[in-house]
């Protein structure tokens, strides 16, 4: 019977933040418990790692920083937090209870402490026809990869950000054919940027990886820089992609198959919906949770770590995973580890190349609101831009009565596929600054619940 | 069309509208559709196709209808012996076209 499970600490997502921090936590003698919605650990990055691990040469395409994840699921496995997969959490309250669907059914349980370690998300790429069926994200295209190892040959990718570059390399090295490559990233290296780049001398290897990438990448496809004007082409699915090259020429590419990306954002479903306090960052164009240096939100007890608090990546999620669990486990009077000012220097070291990732990858206005009317800006609701630039004229104040007006955010995907763009049009509209716009409100259940699962809940609680 | 890029052993059957497919315990449906050159599963409200999108259960454009009834986002749903899965638009509709 779950109504009355009690943990020191509830930790949601099984990423490398989430099992750092339960690593940690079992070795401080916290009771922690981890609910995540994959059937094994590893989060996005490492995801299926421990199952791929069984015949690791059969996928050794993924490269070297996939299978560091493997230590560290090896780690968590072995560890004494407890992990319940397949766990959907949709609800958390001010008071530490986490309500999640398993099985079929609605449970919930009470923490001492709660880490919301969510990760990241693809920011939307909200262009001409990418709605179409043939057209995915890149995170899926990599998705696919590890899971089942499986990919489409002649595929043509557009867009760009760190894991672009990663994802097509990975496909180069599983031996399938890449038809094309279009950067989307415009031409521009400012002295800001450069400055920015100054941190990032400290990790030479990093700075390297992604030039040798590139130096594949144009040897094996057609690699375009500089693309504008992209639009998606295709009537009931996608047929190819037009663009305007560096040189001004109009370019298209036939394709059946088509990935684009413009970078990750924080996964702010869960950290919103918990009423948590979020910021504005001008820097990474997101919000992030507000938090203090380990980790602990705006509401007392409930933390989060990982790219969910802001984008730094798995190296760094590990870090802070590890910090927030140690401010726990001395808050719980537990065997308090001694925070290591190392640990600290270690979070910025792994974080520093970001600043300057974010500058060389920042998505360009044109890429964060589509150019064409016709586009589709929010996807659930089929909303093109001019249906919601519409209602936006007619004087909304924000995002949640535009939701009123026209329905925009308010299908199943619960703004996640259109928040940050509606955000943009009304900040392009009205000239307020964006943090001032604000996102649509997150309500729970932030997971689609049926009303047979939620009465489970209620049986329990009858019977508690 | 996707393709394996290592061996993998089929040990079970899914029925997409009824028609037989071998697949792999613990498959993502989204997977096994998009191996079987089917990527729209799901109509929008103006009647436009769609298919999985995101593969991480952040897009809901892969939604699927299960045997009792039940509604999934099939990048989410993992693939089990006899299991049957149906679509609002199907590969004939697609190929049909």
């Amino acid at each position: 019977m779950t109504a009355g499970s009690h943990y020191d600490l509830v930790i949601i997502g099984a990423g490398p933040a989430g099992m750092a921090a339960a690593i940690e936590a079992s070795e401080g003698g916290l009771r922690a418990l981890i609910l995540d919605d994959q059937p094994a650990p590893g989060g996005q990055v490492y995801r299926h790692v421990l199952q791929n691990a069984v015949r690791r040469e059969a996928s050794s395409y993924l490269g070297g920083d996939y299978w560091s994840g493997q230590a560290l699921a090896d780690a968590f496995a072995a560890s004494s937090a407890e992990l319940w997969s397949e766990s959907r959490v949709w609800q958390i309250t001010g008071d530490r209870e986490v309500f999640f669907t398993r099985q079929g059914a609605a449970q919930r349980v009470s923490a001492g402490a709660i880490l919301i370690a969510t990760g990241a998300m693809e920011r939307p790429m909200p262009v001409r026809g990418w709605t179409l069926p043939g057209v995915m994200s890149v995170g899926a295209a990599q998705t696919m990869l590890k899971t089942t190892g499986s990919g489409a040959d002649g595929a043509v990718f557009a867009g760009s950000g760190p894991l672009f570059y990663l994802t097509i390399w990975q496909y180069l090295q599983a031996g399938l054919a890449v038809r094309a490559v279009v950067d989307t990233a415009p031409a521009r290296m400012t002295l800001a940027q450069y400055w920015l780049a100054m941190p990032a001398l400290l990790q030479p290897g990093l700075l390297l990886k992604g030039l040798r990438w590139r130096a594949g990448i144009r040897r094996k496809t057609d690699y375009f820089v500089q693309a504008t004007s992209v639009a998606i082409n295709g009537e009931d699915r996608v047929t190819g992609l037009s663009f305007t090259d560096a040189s001004g020429q109009r370019q298209t590419i036939p394709a059946e198959h088509l990935f684009i990306h413009q970078g990750v954002v924080p996964n702010t479903s869960l950290t919103m919906a918990s009423d948590l306090a979020h910021r504005w960052c001008p820097r990474q164009l997101c919000w992030h949770p507000g938090t203090d240096m380990f980790g602990e939100s705006s509401v007392a007890g409930i933390f989060v770590a990982g790219d969910g608090m802001g984008i730094a990546g798995a190296a760094a999620a590990v870090s802070s995973g590890r910090l927030a669990a140690r401010r726990i486990i001395a808050r719980a009077g537990g065997r308090a580890l001694p925070m290591g000012p190392v640990r600290r220097f270690l979070k910025w070291r792994q974080a520093a190349i970001r600043p300057f990732l974010d500058s060389l990858f920042r998505p360009p206005d044109e890429w964060r609101v589509p150019q064409d009317d016709k586009a589709i800006v929010c996807r659930c609701e089929a909303l093109t831009k001019a249906d919601v630039a519409a209602a936006i004229a007619l004087g909304v104040s924000g995002p949640n009565q535009l939701k009123g007006y026209c329905r925009a955010g308010m299908g199943r995907c619960q703004g996640r596929m259109c928040a940050l763009t509606i955000q943009k049009m009304i900040h392009d509209h009205g000239g307020q600054p964006e943090d001032r716009v604000g996102h649509l409100r997150i309500r729970p259940p932030i997971r689609p619940l049926t009303v047979g699962e939620l009465a489970a809940l209620a049986n329990d609680d009858a019977g508690a | 069309m996707f393709r394996q890029v290592r061996t993998q052993s089929q040990d079970i059957t899914i029925y997409i509208d009824d028609r037989p497919c071998a697949a792999r315990a613990g498959d993502l449906l989204a997977n096994i559709l998009l191996h079987e050159g089917i990527s729209a599963v799901h109509v929008a409200p103006n009647g436009a196709p769609r298919g999985p999108y995101c593969m991480m259960g952040v897009c809901f454009d892969c939604m699927i209808t299960l045997e009792d009834g039940r509604v999934e986002q099939a990048c989410q749903t993992y693939a089990e012996d006899g299991m049957r899965i149906f679509l609002p638009v199907t590969r004939a509709d697609e190929a049909g076209q």
